[in-house]
């Protein structure tokens, strides 16, 4: 038995579905004939692995946007996200990767070199911390299919190094998404309360709170003086 | 937050406009804000719901304008309407607004601007105007968009 977890994003909230299928070693699962049951997509559309072992999708039709991402949690489950809206009459992800891509432990998708997780790791990270790291990973094909600039490699790099001390003062969830120019937000709070990181292409971060009853803001060029006062101050009014 | 339909059929809007008026920015991207997983918890705005437009003569800049529409002479079956003229016209969607009052949008030296747009036949039109310096400066800028947003509600459409 092979275990798929589809997530797809749907009103900006993830849907996450759980499909078992009877599988061998020679015959592995028709994740085409799988997604395309559990969503309803139709139309074909290329999906390729990169050199880095994540997949990257040709979308022939410009209203197709759809980014899928695969990454392994364990050896025999396989986690296929998928992004966009169907056209009307639908869209297929056909997922070309092999069981022994699929199950090689360094398939992990919009990490960098040396960043891998092998299962036991996933099993150690918070789900909170885990899910916005994933966020982190995918901004860059949100901005994408937004029209705004693309993240830079040391934009992402420079947000999960900030996203993992926020966590560290608190373990709540974390908003993430892409600006119009290639900045990264990590959005904490809610309405009334915020507290923003904008983590810029060229290694910039701003960090924006409440702290002593006024906003306040640093600024920095990289992220080697990550302000962990500022953050857990800012972090501790949004408990109040 | 509720819509607050005007009292009356909508008449020509004041010039000026009041600070507790709340405004209407319609969202067209499902990015720019964020359900709530559990019930009864308000959605939240996100701080790109509110990036004002490139300047097309210098795309590095930004305007300052960031378009609303003023709810209180408004009808909501009109602000559907002119939600759905601009959704058509960038062949984008449309997810419902963020409502946040004249008096937030003004704070930290913003200005709330009455403009009304005839080619869309809307008088009820209000930019919000943000700080000369947010033109170039993306910090300054982005700053003033985690303030609006974190004085928003969303409101979802269809509701």
């Amino acid at each position: 038995m092979t275990t798929v977890l589809l997530k797809s994003m749907s009103e900006s909230t993830w849907d996450e579905r759980i499909y078992e299928d009877n599988e061998t070693a020679t015959n592995p699962p028709d994740l085409e004939s799988i997604i395309a049951r559990e969503f309803g997509y139709q139309r074909p559309t290329q999906i390729t692995i990169d050199d880095k072992g994540g997949t990257t999708l040709g979308t022939p039709d410009a209203d197709v946007h759809a980014v899928v991402r695969k990454a392994l949690q364990s050896s025999r489950n396989v986690v296929i996200m998928l992004y966009g809206r169907p056209q009307e009459d639908g869209l297929t992800l056909h997922c070309p990767f092999t069981r022994e891509e699929a199950t090689s432990t360094e398939v992990n998708f919009g990490q960098s070199a040396g960043e891998s997780t092998s299962p036991g790791d996933v099993e150690e990270v918070p789900q909170t911390l885990r899910e916005a790291l994933d966020a982190i990973s995918e901004v860059r094909y949100v901005a994408i299919e937004e029209d705004c600039d693309e993240p830079s490699d040391v934009a992402i790099a420079n947000a999960k190094a900030v996203l993992r001390a926020m966590h560290d003062l608190s373990s709540r969830a974390y908003d993430i998404y892409p600006m119009s120019g290639g900045e990264i937000a990590i959005d904490g709070g809610s309405n009334g309360r915020r507290i923003g990181v904008f983590c810029y292409p060229d290694g910039r971060i701003q960090y924006v709170g409440w702290v002593d009853g006024e906003r306040q803001e640093i600024r920095r060029t990289d992220d080697a003086d990550i302000p962990t006062d500022f953050l857990r101050r800012a972090l501790g009014q949004l408990e109040l | 937050m509720l819509w607050l339909p005007p009292a009356s059929p909508p008449t020509v809007p004041p010039e000026e406009v009041s600070v507790t008026e709340p405004l209407a920015r319609s969202l067209h991207s499902r990015r720019h804000f964020k359900k709530r997983e559990s019930d009864g918890e308000p959605g939240k705005v996100r701080a790109n719901a509110f990036e004002p437009p490139r300047d097309e003569a210098n795309s590095r800049q930004r305007l300052r304008e960031v378009s609303t529409d003023r709810c209180q002479y408004l009808t909501q079956d009109k602000a559907v309407e002119l939600a759905g003229q601009r959704a058509e016209k960038r062949g984008v969607g449309f997810y419902g607004w963020a409502i946040i009052t004249a008096d937030e949008a003004q704070k930290s030296e913003r200005d709330v601007i009455s403009s009304p747009a005839k080619d869309h036949d809307n008088p009820a039109h209000a930019n919000i105007l943000l700080p000369i310096d947010t033109v170039n400066d993306d910090q300054t800028r982005n700053r003033h968009l985690l303030e609006l947003a974190e004085s928003s509600c969303w409101l979802g459409y269809p509701t």
